[in-house]
C-alpha cells in the first residue's frame, strides 16, 4: 500500500507542477523552444514508460534461467505419484 | 523486497513439465536482448528528436537531417496509439460477443 502511496504523489505532483509550468510559460519569460519542449512532455513520458517495460520484458527474458535438471526431476516425480495414485485405484488418464 | 525465492533461485515462477530446449532457450535470450536494444534506441532517438533538437540552434545539417520534422514526433505516436487502442477494443468486443452467441446457443 505503500508503494503505491509514493507512486500516486510523485504522478500527482508531477502532473500538477507540468500544469502550473504550462500555464505560466510566457510569465516564467520561457523562450519558444523550451515552450515546445514542455508542451511535449507529457507524451515524451508516455513513450519513455511504453520504453521503459519494454526494457523489462527484454531483460526478463534474456535472463530467465532454466533449469532442466529439475525440469527432469519433476517429471518423474509426476511419473511417480501417478503410478502411486493408479494402484490405489484413483482413475487417472 | 519480494518474497524469498526457492532453493534454486529460479528467475520467475518455476515452469511446468517439458520447458523450452536449449535451442529455444538461445532464441528467447536473442529476442531479450533485442527487445532490450530496442527500448534503448527508441528512447534515445525520441528523447534527442523532442527534447534536445529545439536548442540546437546552429543549423548543423547533419544533425538535423537524421530527424524527421519535428511534427511526426507527435503525428507517429498519436497513430500508434490510434490503432493499439482500437486494436484491443475491437478484440474485447469480438470476445464479449463471441460469449455472448455461445451463452444463447448454450
Amino acid at each position: 500500500m505503500r508503494r503505491y502511496k509514493v507512486i500516486t504523489t510523485v504522478l500527482l505532483s508531477a502532473v500538477l507542477s507540468w500544469v502550473l509550468l504550462l500555464l505560466n510559460m510566457d510569465a516564467l519569460g520561457l523562450d519558444a523552444k523550451a515552450q515546445e519542449v514542455v508542451e511535449i512532455l507529457p507524451l515524451w513520458a508516455l513513450i519513455t514508460l511504453g520504453c521503459h517495460a519494454l526494457f523489462s520484458i527484454g531483460s526478463s527474458l534474456a535472463t530467465f534461467n532454466d533449469v532442466p535438471h529439475e525440469v527432469d526431476a519433476l517429471h518423474e516425480d509426476i511419473l511417480r505419484v501417478k503410478a502411486a495414485l493408479q494402484s490405489k485405484g484413483v482413475p487417472l488418464e | 523486497k519480494g518474497s524469498p525465492r526457492g532453493a534454486r533461485g529460479a528467475q520467475g515462477g518455476g515452469r511446468g513439465q517439458g520447458g523450452p530446449g536449449v535451442a529455444m532457450a538461445l532464441a528467447e535470450k536473442l529476442l531479450g536482448s533485442l527487445l532490450i536494444l530496442a527500448s534503448v534506441g527508441i528512447f534515445v532517438y525520441y528523447s534527442v528528436w523532442v527534447l534536445v533538437l529545439p536548442f540546437v540552434d546552429e543549423d548543423i545539417p547533419r544533425l538535423r537531417s537524421l530527424f524527421p520534422p519535428r511534427v511526426y514526433a507527435i503525428a507517429i505516436p498519436a497513430v500508434l496509439l490510434v490503432l493499439f487502442l482500437s486494436a484491443v477494443s475491437i478484440f474485447i468486443g469480438v470476445t464479449v460477443v463471441r460469449t455472448q452467441r455461445k451463452r444463447k446457443a448454450a
